[in-house]
Parts: C-alpha cells; structure tokens; sequence
C-alpha cells in the first residue's frame, strides 16, 4: 500500500513509461519493438489506471474476465472452462450479477472492479491499482482487499500487488496493515 | 486539432483556396507538371506555416511516402503503353506511360497527405467561426464540427484498443488466422462501443451549444482576411492561371 507523497504519481509514472509508444505517434507505438515489449509487460504486470477509460473487448463482464484468463494459452477468446473461472472469481467479489452485463454499461466504480477482475485473471507477478480510492466507495475498497487476500490465500500466490491511497483515514490504513499489508510513503520509481 | 485560434493563424479561405487547386489540379493534370508544382507550393506551405512540425512532418512524409512508392509502382503491371524504359531478358518490365501514371499516382496520394496534415491542424473553434461567417446555419457548422472532430477520435481509439489488447499479453504476431480474426472482431467491437459513447456525449455537447435553435445566430468574434491570405489567395490564382496558360 502506498501513500503518494504527489496525488496521482503512480498513474502518470505508469502513463509515462507504458503510454509513451502511443503518444509518439509514429508505426512503431502501434507494431514493431515497442509493441511488442507490451506484450511483455503484460504478461508480468496487471494495471488498473485511474485516468484511462477502460476499453472492454466482449460483450459481456463475464467473457471480457475470461479473455483475461485466455491470454496465458495466447488466446484472443476465452472458452467455456474459461467463462467458468471467470463466474466463480465474480462469485468471490460478490459481483455476480454484473455477469451477463454489458461492461461498457457499469458505472465507474464497478468498470474499475470488473477491469481490476480481467488484470487479476493474467495473474501477473505484479498488479498495480493506480488510485484505489477513485470512484470506490469504503466499503467496495475494503471487498477489494479482502478478495485479494482471500485468493492469495486461498491459491497461495505469488504476487506483489501495490495499492496508490491518497488521503486515507489513519484508522483505514492501520486496519489493513494489521491484516497483514506493507504500509510506505513515497514515489512509485522509488520502490 | 486544437481548440485555440492565434493573430498567427492563416484564414481559412486560403486554405481552402490551396485545396481545391490542389485537388482540381490532381484529378484534371495527365502530364503531372501541375501537381508536382502544387505539390511543392503545398510542402513549402507546410514547410512556413508549421516551422516547430517540420520533424513530424518528414518523419511521416518519410514512411507515408515510402509506402504509397509501393503501392504506386503496381501501375508499371498495368500501363504497358509508351517507349520501354526498362527492358530485362526481351521482357519490358517498365514503360514511359506506366512510369508516368505510377508517379502521378504518388503526387495525388502525397497532395492528400499534404492537405490532411493542414487541415488536422485547424482548430475547431477556427472552422466553426469560418461555417458562420460564410453564413452556414449554426446547425450544420455543429454538424460538420463534430464530424471533423470524429476522425482523429476513431483513429487514437483504434490505437488505445490495441495497446490495451496487446497489454492483455498477447503477441498478435504469434496468433493463429483463426484467433487474429477473433482479435479483429474485438478491437472493432470495443472501437463500436466507445464512438458510440463518444456520439452520445457529443450530441449533449452539440445541444448544449445551441444545436437545434431556430434562427441564425452570429459570432462577434472578429474574423477577417488579412495581408498574408490575401498573399496566399493570390499566388493561388497566380499558379493557376500559369496551368490554365501552359495547357491551353
């Protein structure tokens, strides 16, 4: 969990490094090398950006999560086995009946769960969410938590997931640092 | 394009004076002396009224270029006619007429290039203020606004889509026929999506700009032809009376 000395550090650091083929506006954002180093990044790093719309591929929630976990066998489409893993993680974030909703018709707050779901079902090493805050209520950012840590537990995975808060109550903080989460202060580059 | 209209900005009749010469000028010339010389008037244009985008300029006139060279040269197979220029094994490979229609292919695609690059780079706030002051209906100039604007948008959505597909972690070059056609089929789908989001926004944005009033509405801004439209205006008909006068 990490307090941002600057508001949205973590956003732009990540725009910065991850965004900047696109806004070289030349072929090789687009094909070539950079493109395909992200594909590579990808692979590794789950990213939930605060100052992005999130672009869904299917036209339901509970395919566009399946996608997510058919992109480890370099699939474009997920299958039926798939679209099963995908139902039970929604089950387990208490989201089951955005199913068979259209993603593009949510509300913020649930796009950001259902784009944070497509990131966690790569299961990448490491998995950034830029602004937990923004457009979450406490109680949704506290489901948030709790199904990371049910399913880290659960799975017993490996993986580094790093939380931008910015002015969180003290209280908040030291609940979940007493649940077990890493509390610092400073710049994403930095850590 | 930019929503800001500075003292330095070229009136947009002249703009539209070196278009449609230019276009005129493409489709009617077969000896591509014409088009080649707008082509450059069109190059030194940009060249003067965009001196901090000269590198962008090239670097895209570069791989643009490179490209249509390709796909204009494909006129060699099809223009058999004329003197050979390039003869291998008795087989004429190049003649004098397709070599002429391949290059005048290139001059037409590079003269579109030219003026899509002008006018991507006129302000919206600057083509709206043209629309009504050559008395075009507010509703229409709206209308056109927001069409123009919609190109640009479908193109960085088409980008963003397929950055946020690649950064699912799949090596497009590495799927099969069968998953690039699933691939294309989302990428089109999410791009759908969001233009119809971005429409829907739009439309608010056109009602709450007046679309849809009745009667005509006027800009008080000032917006007049100064010293250097009228410059470029008429060099415009200087160059075309100079066509008109080499092909009489």
């Amino acid at each position: 969990m990490v307090s941002e000395k600057v508001p949205q550090e973590i956003d732009q650091t990540l725009m910065n490094i991850l965004m900047a083929p696109l806004e070289q506006a030349s072929r090789h954002g687009l094909w070539g090398v950079e493109a395909q180093r992200i594909s590579k990044t990808g692979q590794w790093l789950g990213w939930v950006p605060s100052h992005l719309p999130f672009l869904f591929f299917a036209d339901t929630v509970c395919k566009e999560i399946a996608n997510g976990y058919a992109s480890h066998g370099q699939k474009a489409e997920g299958q039926r086995e798939d679209r099963r893993k995908s139902e039970s993680l929604l089950h387990a974030m208490a989201l089951d009946h955005l199913a068979q909703r259209n993603p593009y018709t949510l509300s913020q707050g649930e796009s950001k769960l259902i784009w944070f779901l497509t990131q966690w079902a790569k299961q990448p090493e490491y998995l950034v969410i830029s602004d937990l805050k923004g457009g979450l209520s406490v109680k949704l950012q506290d489901r948030l938590l709790q199904f990371i840590m049910e399913q880290t537990i659960k799975f017993q995975l490996n993986q580094t997931v790093i939380l931008g808060v910015t002015d969180s109550d003290k209280s908040w903080k030291e609940k979940w640092v007493n649940q077990g989460w890493k509390h610092v202060t400073g710049f994403l580059s930095e850590i | 394009m930019t929503d800001t209209l500075s003292s330095k900005t070229f009136h947009f009749t002249p703009l539209l004076f070196l278009g449609l010469s230019s276009s005129l000028w493409a489709v009617m010339d077969r000896q591509g002396v014409m088009s080649g010389v707008w082509l450059l008037i069109l190059w030194i244009f940009v060249l003067i009224i965009h001196p901090k985008e000269i590198q962008k300029f090239l670097k895209r006139l570069l791989h643009i270029g490179l490209a249509l060279i390709a796909f204009s040269l494909l006129q060699l197979i099809f223009r058999r006619q004329g003197s050979p220029v390039f003869i291998i094994n008795d087989f004429v490979l190049v003649t004098t007429d397709g070599l002429r229609e391949a290059l005048l292919l290139w001059i037409r695609f590079m003269i579109l290039f030219a003026l899509a690059f002008l006018m991507a780079r006129v302000s919206i706030f600057h083509f709206l203020l043209f629309t009504n002051k050559i008395h075009i209906p507010l509703n229409m100039g709206l209308l056109l606004m927001m069409t123009l604007k919609l190109i640009p948008f479908i193109f960085s959505e088409a980008k963003r889509g397929l950055w946020f597909f690649r950064f699912r972690g799949l090596r497009i070059r590495e799927l099969s026929f069968k998953e690039r056609v699933i691939a294309a089929r989302q990428l089109i789908y999410a791009l759908l999506m969001r233009s119809m989001n971005y429409l829907s926004d739009s439309a608010l944005a056109l009602e709450l700009r007046g679309y849809g009033r009745l009667g005509r509405y006027h800009f008080s801004h000032p917006y007049s032809l100064k010293l250097k439209d009228w410059g470029v205006i008429f060099i415009v008909c200087l160059v075309n009376g100079f066509g008109f006068w080499i092909y009489r």
